[in-house]
C-alpha cells in the first residue's frame, strides 16, 4: 500500500462526517431471505450446471431410461453373459446375461429412494434433536447428549441385522436401518451450531430487543445454521448410498434379484479383474451424483449466507 | 460511528501465503505419522506372519481361509482346525492318497467274522512330542471325552452311530463304563460296533477319533490347545507357532514313527478371507494354494496352476411339504425337470462341480467295486422346460392356486446366485418364486425349525457310504424339518442300519433312493459340489485333500521337479 | 458416564439376543447337541439371571470367553486386536487431515476459481469411492502390478501403507470440504477484515482467526471420524488380511459370538465416550464464547 511511502501525521486525518440520514439509507430494494437466496444462486454456474445434471438423471431414471429400455432388469439370458458394451448392451450384461443399462437405472431409482428417506430422517429428527438440545442447553442438553452417546454406543451392524429380520427386507427398511443411527451426527452439528450462536451478538441484540424463543430460533438461529445443516445434508445423500452398499458388501442390502446402485457397484467390484465396466458404469453415475449434489450443496450455502450478501 | 460495511465477495489473503507454507504443514504431517510408525510399531506388527511360501527351503504356505476356532480334536467342529489337527495328530488308520485306509497308529487290526469286533494292536514305539508313549487309553479317554454330554460336541454322533453303548452315554441315558471300548493293554484296543460297516475303518482318520494324553489334558486344564505347549503331537508335524485368527506354523515331527517318508519340512498356514487377496498373494508367490471362485476359473484353467476335485457334497432344493402346493407331486416333478443344470454347474458355478444325477454324490462307495452312481445310473430327468411348464400347470390345477413360493438361501454369493438363477428359470415355467436371503446362522435356524417354503439344501457326507446322505429322510430324522413321510421308505432305511448281510444292504440303498428321487421327486438335486483351486505345480502331483474322514493329509505331500 | 455405559451394555445385551440364531450354527447340528452346548454355556438359564451374571462379572472386569473361539478370553482378543485397527486407522487419519487441510485452504483462499472446483472434485470423489473397491485397486495395481508395496498382512509398517491409504482418502475429502465451508464462512467475516486492516500478513490472519473459528465444526466431524477409523473398516482389514478388530467384530455378529459382540461394544462405548468428552473440551478451549453447561440463561 502506498501509504507505507508517505510520512503520517496525525494532523492528517480528520473526522469524515457522517450523514446520519445516508448511513441509515437502505441501500438497495429489500428483498426476501429466499428470493436474494435464488438470485445469488443463479450466479453460480457451477451450481446450476450441477442442479441441471441433477434433474437429467432424475429424469433418466424415472422417466427415459424405462422408456428406452427394451429389457427387464430381471431377464435373464446365461448365453450372453459378461457382454462388454455394444450397440446392443448399451452398458454390456452381467454375470447373468442381464442388461445393464437398465440395472443401473433401476438402481439409480432405489438408491434415490433410500437416499431422500434416510435424509428426510437426518433432518427431521436430527435437526429438531441438536436445535432443541444446543438451544435449551443445561439438564435438557446434558440428558439428550446422553441419549446420543447410547444411540451410538450400541453397535450399528447389531441394529441393521435385526431392522432387516424384523421387518421386510427392502427400501423402507433399509432407510431406517441407515437412519437409526445416522440423525446423530447432524444432532451434534446443529448443536455445535446452536452453542455458538447462542452467544453472539445479533442474538443478544435480538433478544434485547424482546424476540420470542420461537422467533429466535425460527428467524435467526436456524437460518445461520442452514450452512452445516446443508453441507451435512449433501453429505447425508452420498453417505447413505454408500451406507447402503456397505450393507449390500457384507450381503444385508438390497435383496437379489433387485438392484441398487451400493449392490451393482459391491458386484462389480467383484468382477474388477475380468469385467471391469460392471464396475465403471455403476461408479460413474455415483460420482456424477455425488459431484453434482456437492457443487450444488456449496452453491446453496453460498446463496444462503446472508453475510456474504453483496 | 457506523462503520462502512464493505463485503468484498473473494477475500484475496492468498498471496502471501506460498507453496512453502503448505510444504511444511505437509511435511510435519508425514514426520509426524512416520514416527508414530517407527517408533511402537515393532510389538505390534506380526513376527515372522504370512506370505513365505513359494516351495523355498522346502517350506510352503497355505491358506485355510478361516479363523482356527479350537484345536481340542474332542470337541472342534470346524474345518481350519481339522486342517491343522489332522497333520499333528495322527489316529489309528490313515487314509491314503486314493482315499483308502491304511495303518497309521495301529499296525493292524483284527476284525472279527460278523464285522462287529475290531482289535486294533497298536505300532512300537509311537510317543507324543513330551515323550509319553501314546497308548490305548489315549484313544479310550479321547472317545470318551467326545462322547460325554458335557463336552457337548457336535461331531459326538460320529462316533455314536457306531459303537455300541456310545450313544446311550452321550444322550445321558447310560454310563461311560457301558461304551464298548475295552483296553486290555497299552497296546489294544477292542471295539465293539452295532451292526456291521467297512467304512468304519475309514473314519479312524476324523479328527474326533483322535488320541489325547490324559495327564497332559488335565494339567492344562482351560488352557488346553490354547497355545503350541498346551497341546501334545503325535503325527508328522508339530505345532510352533499359534494364532486363531492370523494362522500357524508347523514343523516335521523328528519323532514322527514315519517320519522318513514326510518330505516338506515346515509348513505355514495363513488366513486369508478375501479371494481377491489369496489370488494376488499366489501370484506373488507368498501363497501355495488357494482356492478360486467362477470368475477366476475361466481365467486359470488353462494354467498348470489350475487344479480341481470333487467332493461329497450334494446341493439341492427342498421343498416343504407342509406347504399345500408343494404338496402335490407334478409340481415337485416340475421342480426336478424345470431349471438347466449343466448351465448351473457350468456358467453359474464353473468350478469343477458336477450336474446331479441322483442324490448321493458321486464317489461314494457302491456295491462290491463300483461307487453309487455308477450301480444305480441317473435317477434325474433330463432338463425339460416344455414338460416341466406342463407338470406345474397341472399341478396348479389340481391344488387350485398358483401362490408366490418363497426360496430360502443363503447369504453366500455363490447361493445367491443359484437362487436368482433358479427363480428366472422356474419363473419360465409358470411359478413366481420370490428370494429370501438371510444371514448364515438364521438361514440354519429357519431350516431347523421348517420355518421356510423351498430352501437351499447342502450336505457334506461323512463317511465312506451312501447311508450318510439317506439316513436325513428318515420320517423322524431330526434333520427332516421338510415334512417327508414315506413308510417304505423308513423300512428300508432302518432294516439297511441293522442289516448284517452287506449285498442285502446295499441293494435297499439303492432302492431307497429311487423311492427318494424317481418315485416321490422329494427333493430337486442340483450338483455333486467341486472346488478349484491354484496349487503350485510342484505340489500338485503328490497333492492330498480327502473328500472325508480329514482334508488336507501334507503327510503325503511333496515338493517335486 | 458409568451410566451411560450400564444402559449402553444393557441394550446391547438384550438386542443381541433377540440376533436370530445361536452361536452355535453347523449344518451338522442337532437340537439334542444344542441343548448339551446350552446347557454347558449357560445359555438355558433365564434371560434375566445371564443378564445378571453377566453384568455383575463386566463390573468386576471379566468380559468372559468367546464362543467362537473355544476358550479364549474376550479381552485378551479386544486388546490384542485394537493397536493394529488404532495404528492403520490414526495414520489415516493424519495423512487425511494433513492433505485434507491442504485441499480445503487451497479451494477457500481460491474460491470461485479453477482450483476451488478442481479441489472440491478430488474431495468429492474421495467421498464417492467405497473402500471396498479402492482397497482391491490399490492391492491389485500397486501391490501385485507395480510391487510397491505388499499385498496382505501386517508385518512391517510397509504393510501399513496401503490400509492406511486405503482409509484415509475418506477422511481427506471430509476435512477438505468442512475446511474450505468453514474457512469461507469466517473469511466473510468483520473481524477479518478489520483485522487485514490492520496489516497483518496473511498467514497470520488465516492461522490466528481463520481457522481457530474454522476448527470448531472440524472437531466435531473429528471424534465420530477417529472412533470410525480405529476401530477399524472391516473392509480394510478384510482385503489385507490385516488382524484388527473391525474384522472381528463384525464376524462376532454375524456368529452370534455374544461375549465377543458385549465386549467389542463397551469397547467401542468407552473410545466413543472418551472422544466426546475430548471433544467438548477441545469446544471450551477453541471458542471460550461457548459455554456448555448454560451458566447463563
Amino acid at each position: 500500500m502506498e501509504t507505507k511511502h508517505r510520512d503520517l501525521t496525525p494532523d492528517l486525518f480528520g473526522p469524515l462526517g457522517v450523514d446520519e440520514q445516508e448511513s441509515e439509507r437502505i441501500a438497495g430494494p429489500p428483498v426476501g431471505f429466499w428470493r436474494d437466496a435464488w438470485t445469488r444462486l443463479k450466479k453460480n454456474r457451477g451450481a446450476l450446471i450441477s442442479l441441471a445434471i441433477i434433474v437429467f438423471l432424475f429424469a433418466m431414471a424415472f422417466a427415459i431410461g424405462p422408456l428406452v429400455a427394451s429389457q427387464s432388469p430381471y431377464a435373464q439370458d446365461l448365453s450372453r453373459r459378461f457382454a462388454a458394451p455394444s450397440a446392443e448392451f448399451w452398458f454390456g450384461t452381467d454375470e447373468f446375461g442381464r442388461d445393464m443399462w437398465t440395472r443401473v437405472w433401476a438402481g439409480t431409482r432405489v438408491s434415490l429412494y433410500i437416499a431422500f428417506l434416510a435424509a428426510l430422517l437426518d433432518m427431521f429428527v436430527g435437526v429438531t434433536f441438536g436445535a432443541v438440545s444446543g438451544f435449551l442447553g443445561g439438564r435438557v442438553d446434558d440428558l439428550l447428549q446422553r441419549v446420543i452417546e447410547i444411540l451410538n454406543g450400541i453397535p450399528y451392524l447389531v441394529v441393521a441385522i435385526l431392522a432387516m429380520v424384523v421387518f421386510e427386507p427392502g427400501i423402507i427398511t433399509i432407510s431406517i436401518a441407515i437412519g437409526i443411527t445416522g440423525w446423530t451426527y447432524m444432532a451434534r452439528i446443529v448443536r455445535g451450531r446452536m452453542l455458538q450462536l447462542k452467544d453472539q451478538e445479533f442474538t443478544l441484540a435480538s433478544r434485547s430487543l424482546g424476540a420470542s424463543r420461537s422467533r429466535l430460533v425460527w428467524k435467526h438461529l436456524i437460518p445461520n445454521s442452514l450452512g452445516p445443516i446443508i453441507v451435512n445434508l449433501m453429505f447425508t445423500i452420498p453417505s447413505a448410498i454408500f451406507a447402503e452398499a456397505f450393507l449390500s458388501f457384507i450381503g444385508l442390502g438390497i435383496q437379489v434379484p433387485e438392484a441398487s446402485l451400493g449392490s451393482l457397484i459391491s458386484d462389480g467390484a467383484q468382477q474388477l479383474r475380468f469385467h471391469p465396466y460392471l464396475l465403471w458404469l455403476p461408479s460413474a453415475v455415483f460420482c456424477l451424483i455425488m459431484i453434482c449434489f456437492n457443487l450444488l450443496g456449496d452453491g446453496l450455502r453460498d446463496a444462503l449466507d446472508p453475510k456474504m450478501r453483496k | 460511528m457506523a462503520i462502512r460495511r464493505v463485503r468484498p465477495s473473494t477475500v484475496r489473503v492468498g498471496t502471501q501465503f506460498s507453496r512453502g507454507d503448505f510444504l511444511k504443514i505437509g511435511g510435519t504431517g508425514l514426520a509426524g505419522a512416520t514416527l508414530l510408525g517407527a517408533v511402537p510399531g515393532c510389538s505390534i506388527f506380526q513376527q515372522d506372519g504370512g506370505g513365505q511360501g513359494g516351495g523355498v527351503g522346502n517350506s510352503i504356505a497355505v491358506n485355510v481361509a478361516n479363523p482356527i476356532k479350537d484345536l481340542n480334536s474332542a470337541s472342534t467342529t470346524d474345518s481350519a482346525s481339522s486342517s491343522i489337527l489332522d497333520n499333528v495328530t495322527e489316529g489309528l488308520y490313515r487314509l491314503d492318497p486314493n482315499n483308502k485306509p491304511v495303518p497309521a497308529q495301529a499296525e493292524g487290526v483284527q476284525i472279527s467274522d460278523d464285522g462287529l469286533n475290531y482289535t486294533f494292536t497298536l505300532r512300537n514305539g509311537i510317543k507324543w512330542s513330551n515323550g509319553d508313549p501314546v497308548t490305548s487309553h489315549d484313544f479310550e479317554y479321547a472317545w470318551l471325552t467326545a462322547l460325554d454330554p458335557d463336552t457337548a460336541n457336535i461331531y459326538a454322533y460320529i462316533i455314536s452311530t457306531f459303537v455300541k453303548g456310545a450313544d446311550e452315554f452321550n444322550t445321558g441315558k447310560g454310563s461311560a463304563e457301558d461304551v464298548a471300548i475295552e483296553t486290555p493293554d497299552d497296546k489294544t484296543l477292542k471295539v465293539t460296533l452295532l451292526a456291521p460297516a467297512p467304512y468304519w475303518l475309514g473314519l479312524m482318520a476324523f479328527f474326533t477319533y483322535y488320541p489325547q494324553n490324559q495327564k497332559f489334558v488335565e494339567r492344562q486344564g482351560n488352557n488346553y490347545a490354547q497355545t503350541p505347549d498346551a497341546l501334545l503331537y503325535n503325527g508328522p508335524y508339530t505345532m510352533t507357532e499359534f494364532n486363531p485368527t492370523e494362522g500357524a506354523t508347523l514343523e516335521k515331527n523328528e519323532n514322527y514313527w514315519d517320519k522318513g517318508n514326510v518330505n516338506i519340512q515346515k509348513i505355514e498356514i495363513d488366513i486369508v478371507k478375501d479371494t481377491a487377496t489369496g489370488v494376488n498373494l499366489y501370484e506373488s508367490g507368498e501363497l501355495d494354494n488357494q482356492e478360486l471362485s467362477s470368475e477366476y476359473v475361466t481365467e486359470f484353467r488353462d494354467t498348470p496352476d489350475f487344479w480341481s476335485h470333487t467332493l461329497f457334497v450334494t446341493w439341492w432344493t427342498v421343498p416343504n411339504q407342509k406347504v399345500p402346493i408343494l404338496q402335490n407331486e407334478n409340481i415337485r416333478r416340475a421342480l426336478q425337470l424345470g431349471f438347466d443344470r449343466k448351465a448351473l454347474v457350468d456358467k453359474l458355478l464353473n468350478n469343477g462341480s458336477e450336474a446331479a444325477t441322483g442324490y448321493v454324490p458321486d464317489g461314494i462307495a457302491g456295491p462290491g467295486d463300483q461307487t453309487f452312481r455308477e450301480a444305480q445310473g441317473p435317477v434325474l430327468p433330463e432338463y425339460d422346460p416344455e414338460k416341466a411348464k406342463e407338470l406345474w400347470q397341472k399341478g396348479v390345477e389340481e391344488v387350485g392356486e398358483n401362490p408366490t413360493i418363497s426360496y430360502l438361501s443363503y447369504d453366500t454369493s455363490v447361493s445367491k446366485d443359484i437362487s436368482t438363477f433358479l427363480q428366472s428359470e422356474y419363473e419360465k415355467i409358470g411359478a413366481k418364486i420370490e428370494v429370501n436371503v438371510q444371514p448364515y446362522n438364521r438361514a440354519l435356524e429357519l431350516q431347523e425349525t421348517g420355518d421356510f417354503q423351498l430352501s437351499q439344501f447342502g450336505w457334506i457326507g461323512d463317511y465312506d457310504d451312501p447311508m450318510t446322505f439317506l439316513d436325513l429322510w428318515l420320517s423322524d430324522a431330526s434333520f427332516n424339518t421338510q415334512n417327508y413321510k414315506n413308510p417304505r421308505y423308513d423300512e428300508l432305511i432302518t432294516a439297511a442300519q441293522e442289516s448284517t448281510d452287506l449285498k442285502k444292504r446295499m441293494e435297499m440303498l439303492l432302492e431307497a433312493e429311487r423311492i427318494l428321487v424317481e418315485e416321490d421327486a422329494a427333493l430337486a438335486p442340483q450338483y455333486f459340489e467341486g472346488e478349484a483351486w491354484l496349487i503350485r505345480p510342484a505340489l500338485q502331483k503328490s497333492y492330498v485333500d480327502h473328500p472325508y474322514g480329514g482334508g488336507w493329509d501334507m503327510r503325503w505331500w511333496k515338493l517335486e521337479g | 458416564m458409568l451410566v451411560t455405559l450400564f444402559v449402553i451394555a444393557s441394550i446391547t445385551f438384550f438386542i443381541s439376543k433377540m440376533l436370530p440364531g445361536t452361536p452355535f450354527a453347523d449344518p451338522k447340528l442337532t437340537p439334542q447337541v444344542r441343548q448339551q452346548l446350552f446347557e454347558k454355556y449357560g445359555l438355558d438359564e433365564p434371560l434375566y439371571v445371564q443378564y445378571a451374571k453377566y453384568m455383575v462379572n463386566v463390573a468386576q472386569g471379566d468380559l468372559g470367553n468367546s464362543y467362537y473361539f473355544e476358550g479364549r478370553p474376550v479381552s485378551q482378543m479386544i486388546l490384542s486386536r485394537f493397536p493394529v485397527s488404532m495404528f492403520i486407522g490414526v495414520q489415516a487419519v493424519i495423512f487425511g487431515i494433513v492433505v485434507g487441510l491442504a485441499l480445503g485452504i487451497v479451494a477457500a483462499l481460491r474460491h470461485n476459481t479453477i482450483w476451488d472446483t478442481l479441489a472440491v472434485m478430488i474431495a468429492v470423489i474421495g467421498v464417492s469411492v467405497p473402500t471396498f473397491v479402492l482397497g482391491p485397486v490399490l492391492q491389485y495395481w500397486l501391490g501385485l502390478k507395480l510391487g510397491l508395496f505388499p499385498i496382505a498382512f501386517f508385518e512391517s509398517w510397509w504393510h501399513s501403507v496401503l490400509p492406511s491409504l486405503a482409509l484415509s482418502v475418506f477422511v481427506v475429502s471430509t476435512v477438505a470440504r468442512f475446511v474450505r465451508t468453514e474457512m469461507l464462512e469466517v473469511m466473510g467475516q468483520d473481524y477479518i477484515t478489520l483485522a487485514r486492516a490492520k496489516g497483518l500478513s496473511g498467514l497470520a490472519v488465516i492461522i490466528r482467526h481463520v481457522l481457530r473459528n474454522a476448527l470448531i465444526p472440524i472437531v466435531t466431524v473429528l471424534a465420530p471420524l477417529t472412533i470410525y477409523l480405529v476401530t477399524g473398516t472391516l473392509v480394510v482389514e478384510q482385503i489385507f488380511a490385516v488382524p484388527g478388530i473391525g474384522e472381528q467384530f463384525v464376524t462376532s455378529v454375524f456368529v452370534n459370538d455374544y461375549s465377543m459382540i458385549l465386549g467389542t461394544s463397551l469397547f467401542f462405548s468407552v473410545l466413543f465416550i472418551l472422544a466426546l468428552l475430548i471433544q467438548d473440551i477441545s469446544y471450551g478451549i477453541i471458542d471460550p464464547r461457548i459455554r456448555v453447561h448454560g451458566a447463563k440463561e
